[in-house]
């Protein structure tokens, strides 16, 4: 308790982003006990009613209480960023370390994909993906880890490049242990820290990029309750009932700032170091 | 080190704003300009024109390619359907007659008319035309069969096989534009035809299926007012309305039911609405899950479209009960709709019939067993489409059926109606094509049409059919369009949704766009626009 304590007097920031981010959570999981209407229900005769007692944010155009569709929008938008940026991290990470560890043929092929990925703006490559794939959540998922997984990749190999001329590493290899024990006990740890506050500051990019492929149809698919889509379902009513699209705007911009701030944060937690260097994002020049 | 970066990202977010606010602004910066506003100093009269609805290529034969022919003044036809769904001469004279059988007709072209290249039009070249239709386009014989057509001079005779007593309303359709065949038509469909209309194709983008077309200087009906049309295709609604409000459109077709109150009393606009031949149809796949009547049945008496009309659709619209728009005179209020809004009658027919949900996942499964997942393809051109068929998705959802929208551009819709790709499909058509719904009727209905790839075939409405075609006196046809609409509306064919009301909204200094109910009709030499 007494340590909680002192957490939270030397990290005020964090554990205020912590809780914030907390509630954000808990209205995804307790969405059900939270909503004051069933999302998916529609009542034709009630459709594009303005906020007011019964419908707090109002009703959309198939008659849905907004408010609710809201609630359960966080359940779909977190999730869908959630899974996706522990894919790319994982994944980037493990190619990454891989590259950086083993260089030669695998450091080639496998940064050579990641320089074909990022030649393509990741959005214009992500809609593309998603078309040929065809438009679902899943398929939106998987289009923006195809383009997003680089970064991790870049980033891991880096640091990779960096520790393992540490002497620690060194003394590892004269040791004699395995390979698979140094990367899994040297390396990892001291390239997680590093990609974990990436990948927390990730969510909100990520949470947007969803939304946004969403939001031009490739993502989710009526009537699910999705930020993007609903925005997408709001915009044709955006002089008439503009609380179509503010209320699921200001959901997406309220999630992705507090993911932000926490993910911006998490680093003064996990990297007290003022004067940090910074991880190169881009080609090392012992690469 | 960290407040300089704070203070960065602050004024960066400070110049993000501004940006955005500036891209919030009229558009009366180089977009707008770019359309008209350039032309301005040489005070040359262009308007620009936003639609949701365009064409794969020029060719009048292909898919219904020909409406845009003429909807862009480019090309023009025999006769013309006005606004009362009657007919008159328009590159003939008024004075065509019939012989007592209904199957010889004589046309006499207008001695002025001429194609846009200068080339008189005579009846040879008319003739020409015509045939040309039937060599190459595979509906024609859906209008008519031509045992022969002669030319002489100005005379246009056609004689038919069969009695075809509304004739001058079947060439009114744009399929049978007449254009310059003796010309290489080899590139029409991007060039566009060589037609008599008071505008000449300038250029044509299949991908984006821009438009542009100018002056036709050797129009043979007077001196065309605009100098240039550039018709814009976008099928996003939002883009158009908010395209007129800026200044970047003169004139949008058939702009949302949402938006349009935003343009009513408003002095900078004008409205033109008028009634239509138009029904939002939905085609139900008969080789499929919906083969079977009852679910066919159980479908459409679940669907409130009363409540779409009122509540979704702004009331924009009228609720659709048969095949043909209540502003026609084919017995809306009299004929008797077994599928009448009923859902607790739905649900029992599909208990009854043993559609159960045995996995429980919410849904229920045919009475082998076998899942259900009803694919409904529609388009987004038209601003209703999206409504209706999200609103079907919700309401069959509760009733236990599933459906997943499937959305394509217009043409590719088109191409799936044409091909039977879909188990529902929704589409807008104008029944009353020829001022007459046989054709329509033949097209999609009769055993055999081209556009009937459901699965629909009945003896009775066939031979309706077949004798509405020879039938000449007025009041029988109706009786028997009547009779025709009742066994489709019997057998559970099709979804009648609604008849949208039409219209076009045009800046209060454009003029001459029309909005007629035959839906073809929209430029003419008489469309001007007032430069300042």
């Amino acid at each position: 308790m007494e340590k909680l304590k002192r957490f939270v007097r030397k990290n005020p920031a964090f554990t205020v982003f912590f809780l914030l981010a907390l509630c954000v959570i808990g209205a995804a999981v307790f969405a059900p006990a939270l909503v004051t209407h069933d999302p998916y229900e529609a009542v034709l005769a009630d459709a594009v009613q303005p906020p007011g007692p019964e419908h707090w944010f109002g009703t959309d155009r198939m008659g849905r209480d907004l408010f609710s569709r809201v609630i359960y929008g966080a359940r779909t938008s977190l999730s869908a960023s959630l899974a996706l940026v522990c894919i790319i991290m994982t994944a980037g990470t493990i190619l990454g370390i891989l590259a950086g560890w083993f260089g030669g043929i695998l450091d080639a092929v496998i940064m050579r994909i990641s320089d074909m990925m990022i030649s393509f703006p990741g959005m214009v490559l992500a809609l593309a993906v998603a078309g040929i794939l065809g438009a679902s959540m899943k398929n939106a998922v998987l289009a923006i880890a195809v383009v997003s997984w680089t970064k991790y990749a870049r980033l891991a190999r880096s640091l990779v490049l960096k520790i393992r001329e540490r002497d620690y590493i060194a003394a590892a290899r004269v040791t004699g242990s395995r390979t698979s024990h140094i990367l899994w006990s040297y390396l990892l740890p001291n390239v997680l820290p590093t990609i974990l506050i990436t990948g927390a500051t990730d969510i909100g990019s990520m949470m947007m990029e969803i939304a946004a492929l969403s939001f031009l149809g490739f993502g989710a698919q009526a009537p699910t309750a999705e930020w993007g889509l609903m925005l997408n379902e709001g915009r044709a009513y955006m002089t008439a009932a503009p609380w179509l699209m503010v209320f699921p705007g200001l959901a997406i911009f309220i999630t992705v700032v507090v993911f932000n701030l926490l993910g911006d944060s998490l680093r003064d937690v996990l990297d007290p170091r003022e004067e940090r260097q910074e991880p190169g994002l881009g080609r090392k020049e012992n690469e | 080190m960290k407040s300089t970066r704070k203070i960065l990202a602050l004024l960066l977010c400070l110049a993000m704003s501004g940006g955005l606010l500036a891209g919030c602004g009229k558009g009366d910066g180089k977009t707008a300009d770019s359309s008209d506003g350039a032309s301005h100093t040489e005070q040359s009269k262009n308007i620009v024109i936003g639609t949701g609805q365009s064409c794969g290529s020029l060719d009048p034969l292909q898919s219904y390619d020909g409406w845009y022919t003429v909807r862009f003044g480019i090309g023009q036809t025999l006769t013309k359907l006005n606004d009362d769904f009657s007919v008159s001469g328009w590159l003939a004279e008024d004075d065509y007659t019939v012989n007592e059988d209904n199957t010889v007709w004589t046309f006499t072209i207008r001695e002025n008319a001429a194609f846009s290249n200068g080339t008189r039009l005579t009846a040879e070249l008319a003739k020409a035309s015509l045939e040309y239709v039937f060599e190459n386009g595979t509906r024609g014989a859906e209008y008519f069969t031509p045992a022969s057509i002669e030319a002489e001079g100005q005379t246009l005779t056609i004689t038919t096989e069969k009695p075809e007593p509304i004739l001058p309303n079947k060439l009114a359709d744009p399929y049978f534009t007449i254009i310059d065949t003796t010309v290489d038509l080899s590139s029409m469909a991007d060039e566009g035809p060589v037609g008599t209309g008071p505008f000449v194709v300038k250029s044509f983008d299949p991908v984006t299926k821009e438009t542009v077309v100018v002056k036709n200087e050797n129009y043979w009906g007077g001196e065309v007012l605009a100098d240039q049309i550039t018709f814009l295709y976008t099928e996003d609604q939002s883009t158009l309305t908010m395209g007129l409000q800026s200044g970047d459109f003169d004139a949008v077709y058939n702009v949302s039911m949402t938006s349009i109150r935003d343009f009513e009393n408003n002095e900078d606009f004008t409205i033109v609405r008028t009634a239509s031949g138009r029904t939002a149809h939905g085609f139900m796949n008969q080789n499929g899950a919906l083969g079977d009547e009852t679910l066919r049945q159980a479908v459409m008496r679940y669907l409130n479209k009363a409540s779409y009309c009122a509540d979704l659709l702004n009331g924009e619209y009228v609720v659709g009960k048969t095949l043909l728009t209540s502003a026609s005179a084919y017995g809306y209020e009299e004929l008797t709709d077994i599928n009448a809004y009923d859902p607790e009658g739905a649900e029992r027919l599909l208990d009854e019939a043993g559609y159960a949900d045995i996995d429980g996942d919410g849904f229920r499964e045919t009475p082998d067993g076998e899942k259900i997942n009803l694919r409904f393809v529609y388009y987004t051109g038209r601003p209703e489409q999206q409504i209706l068929v999200e609103a079907t998705q919700l309401e069959l959802a509760r009733l236990g059926i599933r459906v997943t929208p499937e959305v394509h551009d217009t043409q590719t819709v088109i191409d799936m109606l044409g091909s039977g790709d879909y188990d529902m499909l929704c589409m807008s058509i104008n029944a009353l094509n020829c001022g007459d719904p046989e054709n329509h009727m033949t097209t999609y209905f009769k055993t055999g049409g081209s556009y009937n790839s459901f699965g629909y075939s009945s003896e009775a409405f066939d031979a309706v059919m077949d004798e509405l075609t020879v039938t000449a006196d007025p009041d029988r046809r109706v009786q028997l369009v009547k009779e025709a609409e009742q066994i489709l509306m019997d057998d559970s064919v099709c979804i009648y949704y609604c008849y949208p009301v039409m219209n076009f909204v045009t800046k209060s200094n454009v003029s001459g766009i029309t909005s007629t109910p035959a839906d073809f009709y929209w430029v003419s030499e008489n469309t001007d626009i007032q430069v300042s």
